[in-house]
């Protein structure tokens, strides 16, 4: 009794850590889920702070879904290690103003307070900034920011060190285990 | 006889409800949590670090000054370039005192803005996460006179702001 408990636990343990297996053609759909969790967010007063991880899977399908197996090996190659992510930053109050009137730093400077922590102990500056523009028809800023880290990454954590909104070091913490759950690519 | 007891039982009964009206309150103790937010330990290093590199900066004017003051006094007549100098080297320093101080004063005052916007933000997210309609906050001057220690959350509020702060939660 006490044996096949265990063997049921043990199958319910490795059932649930199973990650997803979809074709390609599925994948944009399933990783949007919010099962993953890939978009985290903090809001404080009438600021929000939103990153959303993009897997390098998404990035290639996103720009063609239809995409041959070998056609995704080259580009995840050419990718490499690189870890995406998307930043926003929406307000309330008038945020187009605040930003025209500082678009050197909102532009470029601001690089300098992103970073991400990986396997919460080596630190990597982004590597791709861009701050992707809207010309201020929209409430919020969005930076799409990449990094390039050397080492292996089991876990991350991205950083933003505010300045402007009164905030302050705002951490979004990417477990190993959550990572481990993402969808892969069955081709 | 029977009825007004019956009518005070009621009426019992309505003021217990009332005085209750099922509101879930906890209290925590504001200065623990404050102290052992992550947030606010790390502002603190760097609070310090800038203090102290403005303290260096202000070290030097004043050894100038003093080797200055020095040499002055070892001349049997000061001249009144020299006296002019001194004088201005003597402002300067002031001034630069002045002025880092008011920097430090303010970047405390910055730093302690961020630090209370995010921890109020992380307790009000308890609150509405585990449906609490009051957290109050004892400082230690008198805001709770007594209150049960079932309802303190100070330590679970450390754990979850932290939890909240490093993104984990």
């Amino acid at each position: 009794m006490v044996k096949n408990s265990l063997t049921y636990l043990i199958l319910l343990i490795l059932i649930a850590s199973c990650q997803t297996k979809v074709d390609s053609l599925q994948y944009l759909g399933e990783i949007q889920k919010s099962d993953y969790d890939l978009t985290k967010s903090k809001e404080f007063n009438s600021n929000t702070f939103k990153v959303t991880y993009e897997p390098i899977e998404k990035r290639i399908l996103s720009r063609n879904a239809n995409i041959t197996e070998k056609e995704y090996h080259d580009l995840s190659k050419e990718l490499d290690n690189e870890l995406f992510f998307k930043f926003q930053i929406a307000s309330e109050n008038n945020l187009n103003q605040l930003i025209t009137g500082q678009i050197d730093y909102f532009s470029h400077f601001i690089k300098n307070r992103f970073a991400l922590i990986i396997n919460e102990k080596d630190t990597v500056q982004p590597e791709l900034f861009q701050l992707e523009h809207t010309y201020g028809l929209t409430p919020y800023i969005t930076y799409l920011i990449s990094f390039n880290p050397e080492s292996e990454v089991n876990s991350f954590s991205f950083y933003y060190d505010d300045e402007v909104f009164g905030v302050g070091l705002l951490k979004y913490h990417y477990s190993e285990s959550q990572l481990s759950k993402l969808p892969v690519i069955s081709w | 006889m029977k009825n007004i007891l019956v009518l005070s039982f009621l009426s019992l009964l309505m003021l217990t409800a009332c005085n209750n009206q099922g509101q879930k309150i906890g209290y925590i103790e504001v200065f623990k949590v404050y102290d052992e937010f992550e947030l606010k330990k790390i502002k603190e290093t760097e609070f310090k670090q800038v203090e102290n590199q403005r303290k260096l900066v202000l070290d030097s004017l004043r050894l100038n000054l003093q080797m200055l003051e020095n040499k002055l006094k070892l001349q049997s007549k000061v001249t009144k370039e020299q006296e002019a100098l001194f004088g201005n080297k003597y402002n300067q320093y002031q001034l630069k005192e002045r002025e880092l101080t008011e920097n430090n004063k303010a970047l405390a005052a910055k730093l302690e803005d961020e630090i209370f916007t995010q921890l109020n933000q992380y307790v009000k997210e308890y609150g509405d996460e585990n449906g609490y309609d009051f957290i109050l906050g004892g400082n230690g001057s008198g805001t709770i006179m007594q209150a049960k220690e079932s309802n303190d959350l100070t330590e679970e509020m450390i754990q979850y702001v932290n939890s909240r702060f490093n993104g984990k939660k």
